[in-house]
């Protein structure tokens, strides 16, 4: 095309961005209509799947975070997700609760999920991991319907417009629920990863090594484990010095048969 | 040289020590300090066939904790296992200045201990919650103390019960009877020291439903029930 100079190039040049423009318009509203048509029908056929499943879904926990992702899909439930993310969109929440009965059931592992962190931030400075959170909540519910990681996940979007600070932290290869409203420093998430690849401890020197970071860098990062965050553990009789645990990183296993005493 | 400083030097002699290390350290130790696996801290049935909690594996769990709430948390932990604990072994009393007070207080495999100093925190915070009582009660420092796996007015009633089922109902017995008699042989309450008896038939007196009779010496006293 010829390029166009002077004052006929330019109106020229506007004619031709404003008809493409409308020509995109045109084309994404036509899109966008047979999308909502589509999706119009897939929602429908996932209503009658929801409603012939609906037991399934309550039960199982698998078949529900399939059920999830497959509505996180097509947006039809913004709330599902592995990564616990997203915004909550009321509407849709609602047709999950109307069609499925599952607002009741969510607002019970919502108050579950409170119920544990509540009753083990003493221990724990408010971090749990999710692995641990889920079997206390399935003690919690006498073995019937166990949940899964995502129902939690689900459970603390539900919890967000309460403003009570729920948050999920990703720390080395775990999910952490923090249970209390400030957020952890840098520095004390890097420990809980170094913590969580030794069990649970931590050990001034090594984590000197493992960070480079200046002694008294250390010392305040685990003093502020200890005192501020009540997630540490001191350990004063540790060979060398003093350890320092954090909780949340350590691996109680309270279900297997316990073990016997050499003495 | 501080004690702290004198052992890392020795862990820092034992690994440079290269083959020979295993013969310059100890095995335990050895053990304790490689580069652990993140195992899971488990429950162990002791020989006597008590169960300790995971929590008894976990090493801060011997070191009063620094942080007021995580300690509060810990001591209510404590008073429950050392109940638990006492309760199983028939423990009545505890010393905090014994060198060994009792297993639940030294973690051999861990080598942990709840050293005196804690032992005192310890039940000086069971006494406050009702859980345990100094005997004798003046003492400075405060070190012997009842431990209260069942309550004096619990042990008054089993007293009770037990009196009535032997059809013993107002006659006078010794303290030394009901406690070591050969009647009271399979019970919880054989070989119960005199002062913690005393508390519980003095619940009883309360009631109405005994009498503490004076006799010549603890062991002379004795209890008519009705």
């Amino acid at each position: 095309m010829r390029k166009g100079v002077g004052i006929s190039g330019l109106s020229r040049h506007t004619a031709t961005t404003t008809s493409y423009a409308s020509l995109s318009n045109t084309i994404s509203t036509n899109q966008l209509a047979s999308l909502q048509t589509s999706l119009d029908a897939f929602r429908d056929a996932l209503t009658s799947f929801a409603i012939a499943h609906r037991a399934d879904i309550r039960r199982d926990p698998a078949f529900r975070h399939q059920f999830q992702k497959m509505c996180a899909a097509i947006g039809v439930d913004p709330l599902a997700g592995s990564n616990g993310g997203g915004s909550s969109s009321s509407s849709a929440s609602g047709w999950r609760a109307e069609m499925l009965g599952l607002g009741e059931w969510d607002n019970e592992v919502a108050l579950q999920v409170v119920d544990v962190c509540v009753s083990t931030r003493d221990r724990n400075g408010g971090m749990i991991e999710v692995g641990e959170l889920v079997r206390r909540i399935d003690k919690m519910r006498g073995g019937n319907s166990l949940i899964s990681p995502e129902d939690v996940y689900r459970a603390i979007d539900l919890l967000r417009p309460l403003g009570s600070g729920y948050s999920l932290k990703p720390v080395g290869g775990s999910i952490y629920i923090r249970s209390v409203p400030r957020e952890l420093d840098t520095d004390q998430s890097t420990l809980l990863v170094i913590a969580a690849a030794a069990g649970g401890r931590l050990r001034e020197a090594e984590v000197k090594r493992n960070t480079g970071w200046t002694e008294v860098r250390v010392r305040t990062a685990l003093e502020d484990c200890i005192m501020r965050e009540g997630m540490g553990w001191i350990d004063e009789q540790a060979y060398g010095g003093r350890d320092v645990w954090l909780i949340a990183a350590v691996n109680f296993d309270e279900t297997s048969s316990p073990a016997m005493h050499p003495d | 040289m501080s004690i702290s400083q004198a052992s890392k030097n020795l862990v820092s002699v034992a690994s440079n020590a290269g083959p020979s290390r295993s013969l310059e350290r100890p095995r335990e130790a050895a053990s304790e300090h490689r580069e652990n696996p993140p195992t899971p801290l488990r429950a162990i049935t002791s020989a006597s066939g008590f169960v300790f909690p995971a929590i008894w594996s976990f090493p801060p769990f011997f070191t009063l904790q620094p942080n007021p709430s995580t300690l509060s948390h810990q001591l209510t932990l404590w008073t429950n296992l050392v109940l638990s604990w006492a309760a199983h072994e028939r423990m009545f009393m505890l010393n905090c200045d014994s060198p060994e007070p009792g297993q639940v207080f030294h973690n051999k495999s861990i080598k942990r201990k709840l050293l005196p100093g804690s032992m005192r925190t310890l039940l000086s915070h069971m006494a406050q919650e009702g859980h345990a009582a100094l005997d004798p009660p003046k003492q400075s420092p405060p070190t012997t103390y009842l431990i209260y796996w069942r309550k004096p007015d619990e042990w008054g009633q089993m007293i009770y019960d037990w009196v009535m089922d032997h059809g013993l109902a107002t006659s006078i017995m010794t303290f030394y009877e009901i406690t070591d008699g050969d009647m009271s042989e399979t019970t919880d309450f054989r070989e119960m020291p005199v002062p913690l008896l005393r508390k519980s038939l003095e619940t009883l007196v309360k009631k109405g439903r005994a009498q503490i009779i004076r006799g010549e010496g603890d062991s002379g006293d004795g209890a008519r029930f009705f």
